[in-house]
């Protein structure tokens, strides 16, 4: 690092003076400072570079990109077992549900509710 | 021969040609880098001496600082900041980081002497010596009266570009400024013979 000298005004105090003195000085860095600098906006030019060539996420598919916006295959598949007992319940007769709500026939379930449901005799007719 | 540097610029236009050169960095043209390179190291090196004391952690300090402003390239929006206050602003942080970590343990006469080609050996010992003297003192005040004193005197910069480097009021900045000079007063006051300055 070198330094350079200006003319200054000896008028002023002699801390101002003094102060003044300083601040015409204007270092120049050294070669290998500014070496220095010029590498590191190379190198940050270089990554900056990195960065935008970095490729894109390949391309899923349909299917993986459904299973992606649900939350992966993990969650696929508890929701394909999900569906799959819902359907086995709606279309199976479970024998442990037969006490429970009344009986039951190939396709119609008949309930009682303990009172005489013909709605032409609650009418006194 | 002494003389002044010769500015073509305005000082405004200065400001707007720094923040393009920035930007064009930040498109990947290292020429724009180089020559942002020319025009501020030198004010980041002379203003990080002077705060530090010595010319080797001052350089260190500007390779900091400029591989900060590389890397702030990609994202700088011209128009909003200068870049030469926002490099003031952090070559005063690392500053004052360093000063930190080694407070007290600047002596009075540890600082590198900048090289002197004036004629007169006392003359350029003395010289040598007032600018040792005052490096050193400025080193030992608290950091932000350094760092405001620094950015008065001698960056030249004006209260309100101070304040806004230093994110205070002006008041705060006149403040600092004031009691940083005067305690460089006393810091200096005993050694006026040695130093070969003389009373009004």
């Amino acid at each position: 690092m070198t330094w350079g000298m200006k003319m200054i005004d000896k008028s002023a105090t002699p801390l101002d003076a003094l102060l003044a003195e300083i601040a015409c000085l204007q270092a120049v860095p050294s070669d290998a400072v500014q070496e220095k600098m010029m590498a590191d906006a190379r190198a940050v030019v270089a990554e900056n570079v990195v960065a935008m060539a970095a490729p894109l996420p390949a391309a899923r598919g349909l299917f993986g990109g459904l299973s992606a916006l649900i939350g992966g295959w993990a969650a696929v598949g508890g929701l394909t077992a999900c569906i799959a007992l819902g359907v086995g319940l709606g279309v199976s007769k479970p024998a442990g549900l037969t006490g429970l709500f009344g009986t039951t026939t190939q396709d119609v379930v008949s309930v009682s509710l303990g009172v005489d449901a013909n709605p032409l005799s609650l009418l006194g007719g | 021969m002494l003389q002044s540097p010769v500015t073509t610029l305005a000082p405004k236009a200065i400001h707007d040609q720094n923040g393009a050169l920035l930007v064009a960095f930040g498109n990947g043209d290292l020429e724009a880098a180089r020559a942002l390179m020319g025009a501020l190291s030198p004010r980041v090196v002379s203003q990080a001496t002077r705060m530090l004391g010595n010319g080797a952690e001052a350089e260190d300090v500007a390779q900091d600082a400029f591989m900060r402003l590389w890397r702030a390239a990609s994202t700088w929006r011209q128009g909003e900041a200068r870049v030469s206050t926002w490099l003031y602003r952090v070559t005063s942080n690392l500053c004052i980081d360093r000063l930190r970590t080694r407070r007290g343990s600047v002596g009075l006469d540890d600082v590198a002497e900048p090289a002197d080609s004036t004629p007169g050996a006392l003359e350029t010992m003395q010289t040598a010596a007032r600018h040792r003297a005052l490096s050193n003192a400025l080193a030992r005040l608290p950091e932000r009266q350094a760092q405001a004193v620094s950015l008065r005197h001698l960056e030249g910069l004006s209260n309100p570009e101070i304040a806004e480097i230093m994110e205070i009021g002006v008041e705060a900045v006149e403040s600092l400024v004031a009691r940083g000079k005067r305690a460089l007063a006393a810091a200096l006051e005993g050694r006026k013979d040695d130093l070969g300055y003389e009373d009004d």
